[in-house]
């Protein structure tokens, strides 16, 4: 080949090179998913784990308040992860729990924060689910009560008078809703749909306590530590239930391996306080390993329920 | 760049920057007068909010305070009891919730010391201290009366309205009814437009200190509640996304924080709010969207701002108004370019203008309404010969208007200046001005008024001096008189060759008028002669010479055709590019008539219309290279007509011209068309034969010529008698016989000269030996010439004796040539060269010159008186000079007439006119003796004979030489001897050589003889000799 030859086809490789050069980086600027990947990217230069995987792990918090809230709770968390994992995380958002629920199932999702009841649920479904961590409540325990509680005016002190009344709950999927309170109101042989009960769906703890304080419930179930916040306003607990799991971090072991369960597991155990700082409140307080086994007490209430 | 440009340029520029100037102030203007009225507006709507709620807060908070038992619940609360609070409660949530309906998010109850008692909208939070945030509750406790005031607070900001619960005089709590911002901005918007967008910005460090930012909760409270604006870091906004409250999302439109992020750039905008001062400022964003930005400070319980009421109005106004400012300003550049680019125009038209006059060879000057010069142009003065100084500030119609005679105009008021005067243009081309030098000088006139503002404040005047265009309107006058009076055709035509214009002269010629030819290609006129070539060339060469000239043939409009010469140039322009040509064509139909007459004249003979010897020449040329080309035999042919002479000489050249009349039209009849005929002269003709088969095929025309030509001639005119000639036919061929023209006529001359030898009536061949005879001819010929002059030629004498004396009374001159090599040559060998090349008339006056000399010589030697008898050619006879070369010679010798004696022909004599008869009846009156040759042998005339002077018969030698044994001869030489005497003439027997020829002449009355029998010719020198003997036996002989 001539000298002139070489030069020629030495221009077209450096021209070939060039323009790949260019798709590629006019690839990676315009990819919708590069700003969701901004983890990953900070993630590759400090990854000090064993668990690699180019793909990304979609994950989904329960829809307890807005979407900006709960990525402002759950994006500083996911971002630790990939630093300390390397993998990668996607954030989706679902704002149904049965929409959550049915995603694990169709392996459209990896990763889930979900309470202890939903995780019941779905694991009764679809045994390929574990959790990973158990969040601690500000008081430090992994576990958390119900309670039935009422205006202490009214005169309701005990959950065997729980009849003919109004009854709120926060929401169905809810551990200290319909579930909690009917454990409560069997044990004092009452139930809640009957004995001349009507319960009623407030969405939320506070909206439930608020319901009785202003008159529209009798009684109503919440979570124990909530209803404690009522006490200066004449709430009192007439029956308490727990303990119960706290919140857990649920992975799709049909998408995720053992490899990276584990590391996500162990990075949550060895998050500092310093590094949980930036993390929401569901998860500022730390966690420990969970088991399913942990959830087996549930198990055994919902079979003693039965249908409530 | 000059001057003036620059100016205009300048002041169109400061032009456009005062209109832009002011257009932006004006627009500036509407826009702080829209913004002054949006800020009035949200300023009065917030204001009247602010009031609104005021009465609707006293009226709330009187209902609920008028109550015994809600005092009674507070007083409870006071005292420590929890259900106390839940049943205030209780008992205050219908109303609070109707409260919330009417935009209040906050009620609470504070004990006087600062602690909260219950909040309506968040029961669970109490008996927190509210001191270090909320001074406005102490502010009412200490005065016992309502307050109101913004006021940040740790889960609302917004507008307090503050009541004392007065209980027994002394304040137990306070009563705090709060209007969010959020449910004021809604409000405000409700208000001032529903196109408006009303927000709110709270100082960020007040809200931290507020909020506790060192707790956990109060931190995600805040980052869920408050957003960063870019209007200032010093604030933050509501997070619309998640509202306080229960309040209602909403989407806060993406250009509302584009919006932001531009007033945040705007530095007075940034300054007034650092200030904490209101700001009113247009802002607009991408895609073109205005607002009317307004910020209205908003003041704490302590007078420090604390937050901000923003609200954008969209402002389409500014927008349109915008453009429309852009459109005035740009309709304004335009007139303003449009009047600085007609200043520039009309500049640039003055000075084009002014650079016109000042080139233009016309005179321009401009008079004021005085008629005073104000400006000329050099032309002006040029024409005049006034330097322009002169001119100006002179009264044009003094100083050079004049009448026709050079007088000065004796028009008192100037013709010109009255028509302009009252708005006319003058036009004249009749006027004369009056140069400097006094000389006339005739102009075309052209003025003007100069018309400013409706006002005639001047005239411009434009002069042409037209002497020269008179001139050549004369000199055109005349040329298009003499193209009228030209008898050649002449025609114009444009460059595409279109006819122009054509003179009466090509009317007359081609019988086409004018107006039947304007327009129309000249081809019109082809007669279809000339190939296509002949007029691509004549184009050719017209284009590369511009004229073109020659011979064309042309067609009449009636058909006919007619040569013509034509002559074409081409017309150009001072650039040379042609603008067309002129043709001049003159019929030349007589001119060809003429020269074809002519070539007749010169190329055929005149006699016989045969082709004459050039023509012949050209054919011969023409026939030898055909057939040198063809590889052909040809002929030629000369024809030499035997006795022609002899009918020349008896029957006269009329006769002789009949003959070869019948001759030619004999020959001419025995040829093929092809073949040619010519006349060579004389009685000479030539034909040419082409392409003949062989050489018999020639004889065979050659015999048939001989007999055609043998055949007799009648002669009409010349009494019927019919004239017999031959014909001696010379055949030569090429190339055998040569190889040109020249050497073929030789050949066949030599072979004509043959069979003239051979007798005539025949034909011969030609071939190189005959060739060599002819040569011969011409040697001799030639050096006979030169014998002439060198004096080779010699003169023997023959005595002559009497009969009946015995003596010696005359010698006859015989002519010898002394050839230096060949010796004595016969006259019988060179006289026949010296008659064909006419040296018989030298010849004859040496020989008379030589006799009379010797004879003279004789005489004064003593010799006795003896005449001297010279031949004379009949050719010499019939010179009409011949008297005087006699005479001549006679003076030159000094010779008498009586010494002399001439002997003529007999043919001679017969067959010449009457002119010969009068030289010889003159030679006979001045004494010569005159004899008469070779009598018996021609065809004598015995009138004629009856007509000559006296003189004697020379008896031929051939009636004399068989005399003795013929019988007729003795008959004919008695006839003679009878004859002549009975004419009272003498004779002469010649030729005698015996003594029995002696004896009967003697017997028959022969007066003398002459022959060998008395002496051979002999030189001179022997004659004195000869006499002295011959006298001395004179006797015996006579």
């Amino acid at each position: 080949m001539s000298s002139s030859t070489n030069r020629r086809w030495q221009a077209v490789t450096a021209r070939v090179v060039r323009v790949l050069g260019f798709l590629v980086t006019a690839a990676l600027l315009l990819n919708p998913l590069a700003g969701k990947t901004a983890y990953a990217a900070a993630a590759a230069t400090t990854t000090t784990t064993t668990a690699t995987s180019s793909a990304s792990l979609r994950f989904a918090p329960l829809p307890m308040v807005d979407e900006r809230t709960l990525r402002e709770q759950f994006l500083p968390m996911l971002g630790y992860l990939e630093r300390k994992t390397g993998l990668h995380f996607r954030w989706q958002y679902i704002p149904e729990y049965q929409g959550i629920l049915e995603s694990l199932e169709k392996n459209r999702l990896d990763l889930a924060f979900l309470g202890p009841l939903p995780y019941v649920e779905l694991r009764r479904k679809d045994a390929q689910v574990a959790p990973l961590v158990h969040f601690l409540e500000s008081n430090g325990r992994a576990s958390y009560e119900c309670a039935l509680v009422g205006f202490a005016p009214d005169g309701l002190n005990s959950p065997q008078t729980v009849e003919n009344k109004r009854i709120g709950l926060t929401q169905a999927q809810s551990t200290c809703g319909p579930f909690a309170v009917s454990l409560m109101l069997k044990r004092a042989g009452r139930r809640l749909n009957g004995d001349g009960n009507q319960s009623f769906f407030a969405d939320s703890h506070k909206q439930a306590i608020l319901g009785v304080l202003q008159g529209r419930f009798d009684v109503a179930g919440v979570k124990l530590s909530i209803a404690r916040r009522y006490a200066s306003l004449g709430i009192h607990v007439i029956d308490q239930i727990g303990p119960f799991p706290g919140f857990a971090l649920v992975a799709n072991q049909r998408t995720l391996t053992t490899a990276q369960m584990n590391a996500i597991r162990q990075a949550l155990l060895e998050a500092t306080p310093e590094e949980r700082k930036s993390w929401g409140s569901p998860m500022r307080n730390g966690c420990v390993v969970a088991h399913d086994s942990d959830y087996d007490g549930i198990r055994q209430d919902l079979k003693r329920l039965g249908d409530f | 760049m000059d001057r003036l440009l620059r100016r205009i340029l300048l002041i169109a520029f400061g032009a456009i920057l005062l209109t832009g100037g002011l257009l932006y102030g004006y627009f500036t203007h509407l826009t702080d007068q829209r913004l002054a009225l949006s800020q009035t507006q949200l300023k009065s709507a917030y204001r009247g909010i602010n009031l609104g709620y005021q009465e609707f807060a006293d009226v709330v908070s009187q209902w609920i305070l008028n109550d015994p038992e809600n005092l009674r619940l507070l007083r409870r609360i006071e005292g420590g009891d929890a259900n106390a609070r839940g049943l205030l409660y209780r008992r205050l949530y219908p109303l609070y919730k109707t409260l919330r309906a009417k935009q209040v998010r906050q009620m609470q109850f504070t004990s006087a010391d600062g602690h909260v008692l219950l909040r309506m909208h968040a029961p669970e939070l109490s008996g927190d201290d509210l001191n270090g945030i909320r001074p406005l509750i102490q502010r009412v406790v200490q005065s016992k009366a309502p307050a109101t005031r913004f006021e940040i607070g740790r889960l609302m900001s917004g507008f307090r309205y503050m009541y004392p619960v007065i209980d027994n005089g002394k304040v137990i709590a306070v009563m705090e009814v709060s209007l969010s911002f959020t449910a004021i901005r809604r409000l405000l918007a409700r208000e001032i437009g529903k196109d408006d967008l009303v927000r709110f910005m709270i100082r960020r460090k007040e809200l931290t200190k507020a909020l506790d930012m060192e707790g956990d909760g109060a931190s995600t409270l805040f980052k869920s509640s408050y957003a960063s604006t870019s209007l200032s870091p010093d604030y933050v906004t509501e997070n619309l996304d998640n509202p306080l409250f229960g309040e209602q999302k909403e989407t806060l439109p993406a250009s509302v924080a584009t919006l932001e992020r531009q007033l945040g750039t705007i530095g007075t905008v940034r300054r007034a709010i650092q200030r904490g001062e209101p700001f009113a400022h247009e802002a607009c964003i991408a895609g073109g969207t205005c607002y009317l930005a307004n910020g209205l400070p908003v003041r704490g319980s302590d007078g420090r701002v604390d937050a901000y009421v923003l609200a954008y109005a969209p402002d389409s106004g500014y927008r349109d108004q915008w453009l429309a400012m852009l459109t005035a300003f740009a309709i304004a550049s335009l007139l303003i370019g449009l009047l600085a680019s007609v200043a520039l125009r009309q500049r640039r038209t003055r000075q084009r203008l002014l650079a016109l006059s000042e080139h233009v060879d016309q005179g321009i000057y401009v008079t004021d309404h005085a008629g005073r010069i104000t400006y000329a142009n050099p032309s002006a003065s040029h024409i005049l010969g006034y330097k322009r100084h002169e001119l100006l500030g002179r009264n044009a119609h003094r100083l050079f208007h004049a009448s026709a005679k050079g007088q000065p105009d004796d028009h008192s008021i100037c013709l010109i200046e009255a028509a302009t005067r009252e708005g006319h243009v003058y036009r004249s081309e009749d006027v004369v001005f009056r140069a400097r030098d006094g000389s006339l000088i005739p102009v075309d006139v052209v003025a003007s008024p100069i018309i400013d503002a409706g006002e005639i404040t001047a005239e411009v005047t434009l002069f042409s001096d037209i002497r020269e265009r008179r001139a050549h309107e004369q000199r055109l006058r005349e040329a298009d008189a003499a193209l009228r009076a030209a008898a050649e055709g002449i025609t114009i035509t444009d460059s595409q060759g279109l006819i122009k214009a054509v003179n009466p002269a090509f009317t007359r010629l081609t019988g086409y008028s004018e107006a039947e030819v304007l327009g129309q290609n000249p081809r019109i006129l082809s007669s279809g002669r000339q190939p296509r070539e002949f007029y691509a060339q004549m184009w050719r060469e017209l284009r590369k010479n511009g004229v073109w000239q020659g011979e064309i043939y042309n067609r009449r409009k009636d058909g006919s055709i007619y040569p013509q010469w034509l002559s074409i140039s081409a017309i150009l322009d001072d650039k040379g590019n042609t603008t067309g040509f002129i043709g001049a064509s003159s019929d030349i139909s007589d001119m060809k008539d003429k020269e074809s007459r002519l070539f007749h004249l010169a190329h055929y003979d005149p006699l016989t219309d045969l082709p004459n010897r050039r023509l012949l020449s050209d054919r011969m040329e023409q026939a030898i290279l055909r057939a040198q080309r063809k590889g052909a035999l040809l002929a030629v042919m000369l024809i030499d007509l035997d006795g022609f002479k002899k009918v020349n000489d008896t029957l006269g050249h009329e006769a002789g011209d009949l003959l070869l009349i019948e001759v030619a039209s004999r020959i001419r009849a025995e040829l093929r068309d092809a073949d040619t005929v010519a006349r060579q002269g004389g009685d000479e003709f030539v034909v040419l034969l082409e392409d003949l088969s062989d050489v018999n095929a020639a004889s065979a025309v050659a015999e048939k010529l001989v007999a055609s030509l043998g055949r007799a001639n009648d002669l009409p005119g010349f009494g019927g008698e019919s004239v017999f000639v031959g014909a001696s036919i010379g055949i030569a061929f090429y190339p055998r016989d040569g190889l040109d023209a020249t050497t073929l006529l030789s050949s066949a001359d030599a072979a004509m000269y043959a069979a003239k030898q051979a007798g005539g009536q025949t034909w011969r061949y030609g071939s190189q030996d005959l060739v060599s005879e002819a040569t011969e001819r011409l040697r001799l010929e030639n050096e006979l010439r030169h014998a002439l002059s060198a004096g080779e030629l010699r003169l023997f004498y023959q005595p002559k004796m009497e009969l009946d004396s015995g003596r010696i009374y005359a010698l006859e001159a015989l002519i010898r040539w002394q050839h230096p090599q060949r010796g004595l040559i016969s006259p019988a060998l060179f006289l026949p060269v010296a008659q064909e090349s006419h040296l018989m008339i030298d010849i004859g006056k040496w020989v008379l010159d030589e006799g009379l000399r010797q004879c003279r010589a004789w005489q004064e030697a003593g010799q006795p008186k003896i005449l001297l008898d010279v031949n004379v050619d009949g050719a010499q006879l019939a010179r009409g000079d011949f008297i005087e070369v006699v005479e001549r010679a006679f003076a030159r010798v000094g010779a008498k007439p009586c010494w002399l004696g001439l002997e003529i022909t007999e043919t001679a004599i017969m067959t010449h006119d009457n002119g010969v008869l009068t030289s010889l009846q003159e030679l006979h009156r001045l004494g010569i003796d005159l004899s008469i040759d070779d009598f018996g042998t021609g065809h004598s005339s015995l009138t004629r004979l009856k007509s000559m002077p006296k003189c004697t018969l020379k008896i031929d030698t051939s009636f004399v030489r068989d005399m003795v044994e013929d019988a007729d001869d003795r008959a004919i030489i008695a006839s003679i001897v009878a004859l002549a005497h009975q004419l009272g003439l003498k004779t002469v027997a010649e030729g005698v050589e015996n003594a029995q020829q002696l004896r009967l002449l003697r017997e028959m009355g022969c007066d003398a003889i002459q022959g060998y029998f008395l002496a051979r010719p002999m030189p001179a020198d022997e004659v004195p000799d000869f006499l002295r003997k011959q006298a001395a036996k004179g006797r015996t002989l006579g």
